[in-house]
This record gives structure tokens, C-alpha cells and sequence, in this order.
């Protein structure tokens, strides 16, 4: 006879109380202050241009979750998702490969990106944001050196419909990134997987000593990274319809920001992807609100980086308060 | 009971003398270095083997090296400043706000420069050292700031024309072709190469690097020397920012994209070890030296400028390799 | 005879150097809390590591008996498999996951197939577990909310998890209140019922005599005596832990004791991460020119955190220091070394020495003052002549003193590091276990050097766990217990059976 085991927090104070919700507050906050100053903030139209642009870093912040996760980083997404970007429309366009395979292949190259970041860090030892600078330095030269003179736009089997089509009044990317986000934050709370990547961050001995293998897990981290730049990039280049090395620039910093205010905390172990998401959309728009507020475009980035600042000293402090004798 | 020890002259054992040179930074960027000249000599002999080229790639290292300069003081005492880039195009555009919009002389506006710099340097400082942020997070913030900053103050746009004597500053060749910044620099190397070896300044960042716990048990103010190192940083992004600007004759908005990873790499090459606590400035000084040469070498034989790119970003990953060799190495001899 | 379920039979491991265990034989009962008591160094977290499987087999001479069969465990992983379940000493945990993850994270699918978390049944089988075993936890509260006791619990439950014959419990009260401690019991005694052996180490009497039906005693790696509930004698039992034969010879001193040099008042500091709890509490004492104080207590008492917040590396809550009878503020360690103070620490690695620098540059670090030309440019030949007098001074054996100290031998690195102290020309000099871990002739070397001190005028205060070190060595002798002096002592007095008692005394009402 199995009993249910009674949540003793009502349905509210669960919500409240989650770590969701106190990132929440100041979204509404400045949403309600934006929405004052400049109504035209709030209209449909707004969002849903919001809404188109922000899947490619959000997939970005997705993949860099898991190795912040596991507590290390890489610095080499935006130059990566950039050079995914270039690297699809070249199989296509200059080796003249079939929709399929060239996903596949960019799929794969994308993995062999991470795995390297993964070896070189876990394995050989080199300081994370060493290896993903370097790797960070490959991939832009890398890019630029697809685009030798052969035009990568427009692509082939109509690419350039699906770019502009509006399922839902949104997007084919934007979708394609709620699917993500629901599939990796499910596989983080409900699997047992996940849940051994959490543990690999949080306390390394511990984890080993429950017969998990650190190792292992930082790689994979790494590789599910590189996975998910890939899509990335490759979803920005279906969007414009066309490969431009451009693609991807400042994104590395963009995801990393929104993890930290998505709740992800740099020294490892905690962050959702409902967490990332949030931080993406609240990165966006308060992108968008200081536009709508006629901000110049760039006290932008720092503010951006007065965020980040502050999400990271907010987790300092949260992971320095004492405990209760 | 115990023998009474023989103290032996204070030279190194000449037996490891030879493999002691070779374990020097300075040695061990220095045969590269040639390697490189050489095969590009031969090999292209009219393009690279002029004074024309040379005395250019010397010229360029004047920025990067200055600016690596501070990262290095930064790394030795055991962190990073990722913002010394963006700070050094930020004090540039202060620089020349003083310069062009408010008529200042250059003494004041060089200093308004430094004290911009410093400033950052200041607020890095004391996140890191005081507070005890994450180095890379904090600085990466600032480095944010600052570029929103510079764009800011600038209003997108460069901050021009810098009045002339600026850019007869930057042009003019007192000695064997070379420019004023260039010898900037290399003072800059020889006073801190000889504050790294000789001070008690020196002394007490590398002990601060090589073991933070230590240092503090022999009474130095471990605090006080990291936020101190990055204060330092900040000045000489400003005197960079300073020297972008006289090149160029104008600050511009976009100067020092990309410029802290150089210097994390120059660190790297030029045998300041990225775990802190050693690391020599002339070492550091032929270390840009390499990459600029590089950079030629790699032109010269009309190599991509992308697959440059590509290249640095693998002699990074290898020289901190061997950093990390190094280490194990000489763990084992004496 | 299936009479005892676990059964350590000549049990030995050796280091270079030393016997950590030497032919140790127990055997305990199923359904019994078997204590393990001993001084610092007797040799119990050795066993302990040899029972858990940290040292596997292969690595250690002796037999380990689970139910009569040989165990031969390989890792920690595998010893937990064959019953043997272990709750360190640290309290080490997943602070960002529930409690039910923390207990089964070996084990989330609950020996099932699936690749799926069920969270339903992981909290109800958390709960069965908690419940049998009178452990108060909500399977799904988040750990970081946990008091320090309930993390304790936390890692209790996680050993029993496992379903282990045997659990073995190291030094568990050492962070927990009076009630924890009674809850721990409460917990023991559970276990008692249903017929788990339990082995308890502990170095404090009273709970080992509370708690446990059977007791061993270690000393110098040996067992040396054995006593069933009914014949429990504190006396005796003190006495087998401290008795010993003298092997070091402890040179004789010829020091002068001045008038008072360095007094310290109702000095408190605070816990680092507890809150409400304090590390050190209201210490007050005093030490004249020319005398050796010895600070004695066991590990966990406060003896090395008094000297670390003298020194300034540790912020105090309260309290006050007299050097030479003005009042001083010590903030910083650079203020310590300014007022004459020096300090020796314990662990070398973290505090002692910059390995990647030679002996010559580690001794100059701590007064580079007395070296520099213009209090900027440091002088090589000053250098090298001042640190000339410290490597001949303390003997330090090295090819030269550019060697890097890396290199040494643990005894020489000690001598740098005393060097380095001995730079700044202290008058007060704190010496936090100056010969662990080192061989016996340095060992007569430095206790050679603490005369010298002395001689010299200057106040010596040691640490040492090594009761026989510290009775021949010091003066006089203040006993640490719990954060609190338990007692002082003159040398008259003083003898190892009253610093012993005092040790293991027990501010708390167990």
C-alpha cells in the first residue's frame, strides 16, 4: 500500500519560496516601470520581436549551464555558435550536401568542439577559461576562413521559408527552444543522470564517493555545450538566411550573464533551465526597456555587466551565511 | 648525532646548470622566437629580413606590451583582469574628451587617462580582494562596464581630431626607425622587470601568488598587494588607452576589443605562469615580442590572416601546456 | 563462532618512519556500540581508513572478519558493498540538493531498472529510512537549511542507507550541541536494537563511558587494554592511554624566567560558518620571558585557534593582548609580527612555506624591512648574509640555500619555516605542533632550538599533542577542552594523568 507523502507547504508557498520566484519579482518590477514610461513597450508587436530573438543565446545559455553546472565554464560559445553557423551553410552551399547529412555532420562538429574543451580541461588540466580562450581564438579564425569568397546565402531547400514563418505568431527557433528548455529541465530534475550532474558540482568527493564519475560527467558537460551551440548557430543562419561570420559575437558573455541571473551559480551544483530561461528573457528585456526608455544603446553592456556583478555578489553571499548550530 | 652541515657556495649545482638556463622563461620563448625568424628569413628573405619589418613589428608591440604589462602584475599576484582591454579603450576616450572637447593640456589629460584606469582598477580591486569575488566574474563585469562606457562617452563615434602634436608624438622616429611608444615600453619592462627581481614590492606580490596563506603568516597584507596589483593594471590600461590614441590621432569607441586575451597570451608565452607567483617581465616583454613576430612571420609567407587566429589560439593551449610541464618538471630538479 | 560480527585480527600499517598500526586485534558483537579510544596520533583514523576501505587491501598486513568469512574491501565503494558502513568526522554534503538525494545519490533508482528519478517513492523509503532509525529529517527540506546537527544526522543516515552490519562513527559530536548529542544517542541506541554493531571513536571520556558496552583502548599504535561495561574505571583508563616509555632523550634548559612578557584576556572568537558558536571562549593567561607555556588539550579543543587569532589570521569576537604591559591591536598579521609576535603553524603546506621558492626567499619574506636599501630595493648580500645565519642556526640540511623547499625533507621545511619567524626577530614566538610529522633526530634539533629561545629571553608558548614532548619541554601548562581552559598547571603539579583529565573534561551534561 503506498501512501503519498504530504507536501506540508500548500501550493503557494512552494512557489514562493522556490528560487524561481525571487528572480521573478524584479522582472515584474521593471516590466510594470517600462510599461509606464513608454506604453508601446507592452504592445503584442514588442513582444513577440523579443520573443524571435532570443532563442539562439538562449540555446547558448542552455549549453553553457551545464558545464557551470559542473563548476567550470567556457568562454568559447559565441565564437563556436558562430562558426556552427558558418559550417552548415558550407556543406550545403560548397560541398553540396543534403539537408540531413549536413545537419548531422554540424551536429557532430559541435560535439568534437566541446569534447576538446572537455579533455584538455578535465584531463590535461589547463585552467577552464584558458582551453575555452584558445578554443575561443580557433573557432574565430575558423569562421572566418569558411567564407572565402563563396556566398553562403541563400540557402538551399527553402531554409529561407522556414526562417520567415510564424507558427504561433512566433517562430520555428523560438519553439524549437521551448521544446529544449522543457526536455533539458526535465532531464535535470526527473533523471537519475541529472541529477549525478548536479551532485558532480556541488561536492566533487562526495559525488565520487557515490560512485559517480566526476570525469565523465564535466566531459559530457562540455560535449551537451557544444551539442546545443551547434543548434544554435545553426537555427541564427536559417533566420537570416544566410552565414555570416558575425554571427555569435558577445554571445559568450550574454549566456553566461543570463545564467547568473537565471539563479545558475558559477561555483557549481545549482541552476534549472527554467532558471536560464528566465534570465534570458529578463536580459532582453531590459535590453528592450532601455531602448524603450531611449537609453543609448550602449550603456547597454554595462549594464549588463552591473547585472552580472550583482547576481554573482548575491550568490556569494547566499552560499557564505552561516549555518545554524 | 647530526652532522654539521657544509654550507656550499650560493651557486646553483653545475650539473643542472645547463638544464637550469633552459627552464628559464625568458630562454624558453627566446628559441622559438628565433626559430621562427629564422625559417621566415629564408624563406622570405625580402619581405621579413628588412629594417623596414622589423622595425614595425617592434613598433607594434608597444600597445599589447605595455598593456600586458599590467595583467601580468595582476597574474602574478594570483588573479586575472579581464577588463584591462575595455578599460584601456574607456581611459582612451577620456583622454581624448581632455584632449579634444575640453582643451586640457596633455599633462592633465594624460593623467585624467590614468586616473580613469586606475579607477576601474580601484572597483576590481576591491570586489576581488576585499569582498572576495570570483576574479574572471568580477572582471568580466567591469569589463562590460567599461565598454559601455567608452561607447557611451564617445557618442559611437571617435573622438577626433587629437591636435597635432599628439600624432607627431606617436609618428616620430628618434632612433633606428622606432617610435617614442616603443621606447615607452621597453622603459616600462626594465622598471618593472627590476621591481619584480629587486623590490620588496616585487617580493611581496610573487609571494602573494606562490602561496596566499604563506604570505599572509610572514606579515605581508595579502589584501592590500592584490588590490594594489590591479589598481597598477588599471594605470596601464590608461596609458595604453593614451597610446591608442596618439597612433590613431583619435579615441575611438571600439579601441581594445579582444586586447585582454592578448595579454592573457602574452602572460602565458612569455613564462608568467597563470597559477601566480612567478613569472619574469622580460620574459613576458619577448612573449608579445613572439606573437607579433608571428603575426609577421604568418603575413610574410601570406598566410590567412584568420589562420593566424587559428594559431594563436593553439600556441595559447600549447604554452600553458608546457607551463604546466614546466612546473612538474622543475618540481624535480633543484 | 559467529559470536562477533566484525573481527580486526593483527591488523598493521606502516608509513616510512612510523607504525600507525602495530598488530591491532578486536572483535566486536552484533547489537553492541564497541568504543575506540585513544590520544592524538595513537593511531585510530589509521585503523579506521584500513576498516573503510580507504586503505584498501594490500595495503596493510592483518585480517578483517565480516561474520567469520575474510573481507578483502579494495575501495570505499566496496566496503560499504560488504556492510561496513562509515560517518567521517567532516561533515561533508550536497547543500544544494534534498536530503533525500543526499542519503540515496549511490542508489536514486532504488535498485531499480529505471533511468527515471521516481521522487514519490525516494521520499517515501527516505522516510521509512529516518523513521526506523529515530532520525528527525524531512526527506524533501533542503540541506543547506540544516543545522550542523542535522547535517550530522544527514550523514548518518546516508552510511545506514547502505544497510551496513557495522557503522562506524568517527568523532561525531565534535560540532554538536548538548541536544544533538542526546538525539545522536537516542539514534545509537536505535541501532543497538536492531542488532547493528557500532563502532564509536571518540576522545571524550565521559561519552565513551555513557555510551558504549565495551571499549579499547589505543596507545602508539597498539592495543593496550580492554574493558567491558561493568569495569569501567576512568582512572585506569587514562592512565592506559597516556602510559609510554620515553624513547626521545629532551635536552635540559638553563633559562631565566623574566618578569611577564604577553598577556592575553577573555580572548572569544567566533565560529567561521555555526552560528552562535564560538571556536574559543574567554581565554585568558600569561606568559614571562624565558618560559615555555604549554598549551595541552586534544584535537578539536582550541589550542591552535588561540594561537591564530593572537597572531591576527583569525578575527576575534572579544578580548584583549598586553605585549610588555601596553595594550596592542592586533588586526592583521603584520601587526602581530610588528609587536614582536611569531608564529609556527601547524599545517605546513597550507600556511608554511611558497614551495615554488627557496629556502633563502621564504626565510627573507617575513622582514624584508632589515634587508632593503630605502625600505625598497632588497639587498642580495644582506639577504644572503641574514638568512646565512638562520640556515646555520637551525642546521638545515640542503645543497644550498637556493634550493627550493619544495625538495626538503618534512623536518628541514619545518626548520625554514621557524626560520622565517625567527627573521622578524619576535619576542613572543607560538609554536603549534612544531615536530608533527617529523623524524626523531630533527625532533632533537628543534627541541634544542626551544631552549635555545628561551635562553635567549624570549616566551615561548607550544602546542603539541604529544603529551611526553610537552610535560619534558614546558614550564607550565594551560589544558584546553571544548573552546574553554579547563585548568592550569605548574610544572610541579603537573603530571600526565591531571592534564589528561582535564583534557577530556566535559563542560556540557551528558
Amino acid at each position: 500500500m503506498k501512501e503519498k507523502i504530504k507536501n506540508n507547504d500548500s501550493f503557494f508557498t512552494r512557489i514562493f519560496r522556490s528560487a524561481e520566484f525571487g528572480i521573478l519579482v524584479p522582472l515584474l518590477a521593471i516590466i510594470v516601470v517600462t510599461w509606464i514610461v513608454n506604453p508601446t513597450f507592452m504592445e503584442i508587436k514588442n513582444f513577440t520581436t523579443i520573443l524571435k530573438i532570443l532563442p539562439f543565446v538562449a540555446i547558448v545559455a542552455l549549453g553553457e549551464s551545464f558545464p557551470l553546472i559542473t563548476g567550470n565554464v567556457d568562454i568559447s560559445v559565441g565564437q563556436v555558435a558562430g562558426l556552427m553557423g558558418m559550417l552548415f551553410p558550407y556543406f550545403m552551399i560548397v560541398q553540396g550536401m543534403g539537408l540531413v547529412i549536413s545537419i548531422v555532420l554540424t551536429l557532430i562538429a559541435g560535439c568534437i568542439i566541446g569534447m576538446v574543451n572537455g579533455l584538455l580541461i578535465v584531463k590535461l588540466g589547463l585552467p577552464d577559461f584558458v582551453a575555452t580562450i584558445g578554443m575561443y581564438y580557433i573557432a574565430y579564425g575558423a569562421k572566418n576562413l569558411l567564407t572565402k569568397g563563396y556566398p553562403l546565402s541563400p540557402l538551399p531547400f527553402d531554409l529561407g521559408k522556414m526562417g520567415d514563418a510564424t507558427p504561433l505568431w512566433i517562430s520555428w527557433p523560438f519553439w524549437i527552444a521551448v521544446v529544449m528548455f522543457i526536455v533539458v529541465g526535465f532531464i535535470q530534475k526527473k533523471t537519475l543522470w541529472g541529477r549525478r550532474l548536479y551532485a558532480t558540482g556541488d561536492n566533487r568527493e562526495v559525488a565520487k564517493l557515490s560512485g559517480i564519475n566526476a570525469d565523465r560527467m564535466r566531459i559530457t558537460a562540455y560535449i551537451i555545450c557544444g551539442l546545443m551551440v551547434a543548434i544554435a548557430g545553426m537555427l541564427q543562419t536559417i533566420d537570416l538566411d544566410n552565414g555570416v561570420p558575425q554571427n555569435g559575437e558577445g554571445w559568450e558573455f550574454k549566456a553566461i550573464a543570463s545564467c547568473a541571473v537565471g539563479g545558475v551559480s558559477l561555483m557549481g551544483g545549482k541552476g534549472t533551465a527554467l532558471g536560464v530561461g528566465i534570465g534570458v528573457i529578463i536580459m532582453f528585456i531590459i535590453a528592450n526597456s532601455l531602448i524603450m526608455l531611449s537609453v543609448p544603446a550602449a550603456l547597454q553592456t554595462s549594464v549588463t555587466g552591473v547585472i552580472l556583478a550583482a547576481a554573482v555578489m548575491f550568490d556569494i553571499i547566499k552560499q557564505k551565511r552561516k549555518i545554524r548550530a | 648525532m647530526q652532522n654539521e652541515v657544509k654550507i656550499q657556495s650560493t651557486l646553483p649545482r653545475n650539473r643542472g646548470f645547463v638544464s637550469k638556463i633552459l627552464l628559464t622563461p625568458e630562454v624558453s620563448v627566446l628559441i622559438p622566437l628565433l626559430i621562427l625568424c629564422v625559417i621566415t628569413g629564408i624563406l622570405q628573405t625580402r619581405k621579413f629580413v628588412n629594417l623596414n619589418n622589423i622595425t614595425s613589428i617592434l613598433r607594434y608591440t608597444a600597445f599589447i606590451g605595455t598593456l600586458s604589462i599590467g595583467q601580468a602584475m595582476v597574474v602574478m599576484s594570483g588573479e586575472i583582469d579581464l577588463s584591462i582591454g575595455a578599460n584601456a579603450g574607456f581611459s582612451g576616450i577620456i583622454f581624448g574628451l581632455a584632449a579634444v572637447k575640453w582643451g586640457l593640456d596633455p599633462f592633465t589629460s594624460i593623467l585624467l587617462a590614468m586616473i580613469a584606469g586606475g579607477l576601474i582598477g580601484f572597483i576590481n580591486g576591491y570586489l576581488v580582494a576585499k569582498f572576495g569575488l570570483v576574479n574572471f566574474i568580477t572582471t568580466l563585469a567591469t569589463m562590460f562596464l567599461c565598454r559601455g562606457l567608452q561607447v557611451t562617452f564617445s557618442n559611437g563615434a571617435p573622438v577626433s581630431p587629437l591636435p597635432e602634436y599628439y600624432s607627431d608624438f606617436a609618428v616620430a622616429r628618434p632612433l633606428f626607425n622606432l617610435s617614442w611608444l616603443f621606447f615607452i615600453m621597453i622603459g616600462l619592462i626594465i622598471i618593472m622587470e627590476l621591481v619584480v627581481r629587486f623590490t620588496t614590492i616585487g617580493r611581496k606580490v610573487q609571494a602573494v601568488g606562490g602561496n596566499k596563506e604563506a604570505a599572509l603568516m610572514g606579515g605581508i597584507n595579502v589584501m592590500k598587494v592584490k588590490w594594489g596589483a590591479y589598481i597598477f593594471s588599471g594605470v596601464m590600461a590608461g596609458i595604453v588607452g593614451v597610446m591608442w590614441a596618439c597612433e590613431m590621432a583619435g579615441a575611438f569607441q571600439d579601441a581594445g576589443m579582444g586586447a585582454e586575451f592578448r595579454t592573457i597570451t602574452a602572460c602565458a608565452i612569455g613564462g608568467v605562469s597563470l597559477a601566480g607567483g612567478s613569472g619574469s617581465i622580460l620574459g613576458l616583454g619577448l612573449g608579445v615580442l613572439l606573437i607579433e613576430v608571428l603575426k609577421n612571420c604568418l603575413q610574410c609567407l601570406s598566410v590567412e590572416s584568420n589562420w593566424q587566429l587559428v594559431f594563436i589560439g593553439v600556441i595559447l593551449i600549447g604554452a600553458v601546456l608546457v607551463d604546466i610541464v614546466r612546473k612538474n618538471v622543475s618540481a624535480r630538479n633543484v | 563462532m559467529q559470536e562477533f560480527i566484525l573481527e580486526a585480527i593483527d591488523i598493521t600499517k606502516k608509513f616510512p618512519g612510523v607504525v600507525a598500526n602495530d598488530n591491532i586485534t578486536f572483535k566486536a558483537k552484533k547489537g553492541e556500540v564497541f568504543g575506540l579510544i585513544g590520544e592524538n596520533g595513537a593511531g585510530k583514523s589509521t585503523l579506521l581508513k584500513v576498516l573503510n576501505g580507504i586503505y584498501p587491501h594490500g595495503t596493510y598486513d592483518g585480517v578483517i572478519k565480516i561474520q567469520g568469512k575474510e573481507i578483502k574491501p579494495a575501495s570505499p565503494n566496496d566496503a560499504m558493498r560488504l556492510g561496513i558502513g562509515f560517518v567521517p568526522q567532516e561533515i561533508n554534503v550536497l547543500k544544494n540538493l534534498s536530503v533525500a538525494e543526499n542519503i540515496y545519490m549511490s542508489n536514486l533508482n532504488l535498485g531499480k531498472n529505471s533511468k527515471l528519478v521516481n521522487y514519490n517513492g525516494l521520499y517515501i523509503r527516505t522516510q521509512k529510512l529516518l523513521e526506523e532509525n529515530h532520525i528527525d529529517l524531512d526527506p524533501r527540506a533542503d540541506v543547506r537549511k540544516l543545522s550542523i546537527g542535522q547535517q550530522q544526522m544527514l550523514m548518518i543516515a546516508r552510511a545506514l542507507a547502505g544497510d551496513p552490519k557495522i557503522l562506524i562513527l568517527d568523532e561525531p559530536t565534535t560540532s554538536l550541541s548538548n541536544k544533538d548529542v542526546e538525539r545522536l544517542f537516542t539514534v545509537v541506541r536505535r541501532l543497538k536494537e536492531k542488532g547493528t554493531c557500532i563502532i564509536f571513536v571518540t576522545h571524550k571520556l565521559a561519552e565513551i563511558l555513557e555510551l558504549t558496552d565495551r571499549l579499547c583502548i589505543l596507545r602508539d599504535g597498539k592495543n593496550v587494554g580492554l574493558y567491558d561495561k561493568g569495569e569501567y574505571d576512568k582512572d585506569k583508563i587514562i592512565a592506559d592511554m597516556i602510559g609510554r616509555q620515553l624513547t626521545v632523550m629532551y635536552p635540559a634548559r638553563n633559562a631565566v624566567i623574566g618578569e611577564e612578557v604577553f598577556k592575553v584576556e577573555n580572548l572569544t572568537v567566533d565560529h567561521p560558518y555555526i552560528m552562535n558558536k564560538n571556536l574559543v571562549e574567554d581565554i585568558t593567561f600569561s606568559v614571562r620571558k624565558g618560559e615555555v607555556l604549554g598549551l595541552a588539550g586534544l584535537v578539536g579543543a582550541g589550542r591552535s585557534e588561540v594561537v591564530t587569532a593572537l597572531f591576527g589570521v583569525m578575527k576575534r569576537k572579544a578580548g584583549k593582548v598586553y605585549v610588555n604591559g601596553k595594550e596592542v591591536n592586533v588586526r592583521s598579521t603584520s601587526d602581530a609580527i610588528k609587536h614582536g609576535m611569531a608564529l609556527v603553524t601547524e599545517d605546513r603546506k597550507k600556511y608554511g612555506l611558497i614551495f615554488i621558492w627557496s629556502i633563502l626567499k621564504n626565510i627573507s619574506i617575513s622582514n624584508l624591512k632589515m634587508i632593503s636599501k630605502l625600505k625598497l630595493f632588497v639587498s642580495k648580500p644582506e639577504e644572503t648574509k641574514r638568512a646565512m645565519e638562520y640556515f646555520n642556526y637551525l642546521k638545515i640540511k640542503a645543497p644550498s640555500m637556493n634550493t627550493k623547499v619544495d625538495t626538503l625533507s618534512g623536518g628541514n621545511q619545518q626548520k625554514v619555516v621557524i626560520g622565517r619567524s625567527l627573521n622578524a626577530q619576535p619576542m613572543i614566538v607560538m609554536l603549534d605542533e612544531p615536530t608533527k610529522g617529523i623524524d626523531v633526530g630533527s625532533k632533537s634539533e628543534i627541541y634544542q632550538l626551544i631552549n635555545q629561545l628561551a635562553e635567549s629571553g624570549v616566551a615561548v608558548i607550544m602546542i603539541s599533542s604529544e603529551l611526553p614532548e610537552l610535560m619534558a619541554m614546558c614550564d607550565r601548562f594551560i589544558v584546553m577542552a571544548e573552546g574553554k581552559i579547563a585548568g592550569e598547571l605548574s610544572k610541579e603539579n603537573a603530571t600526565d594523568a591531571k592534564v589528561m583529565e582535564l583534557a577530556v573534561k566535559t563542560f556540557k551534561n551528558v
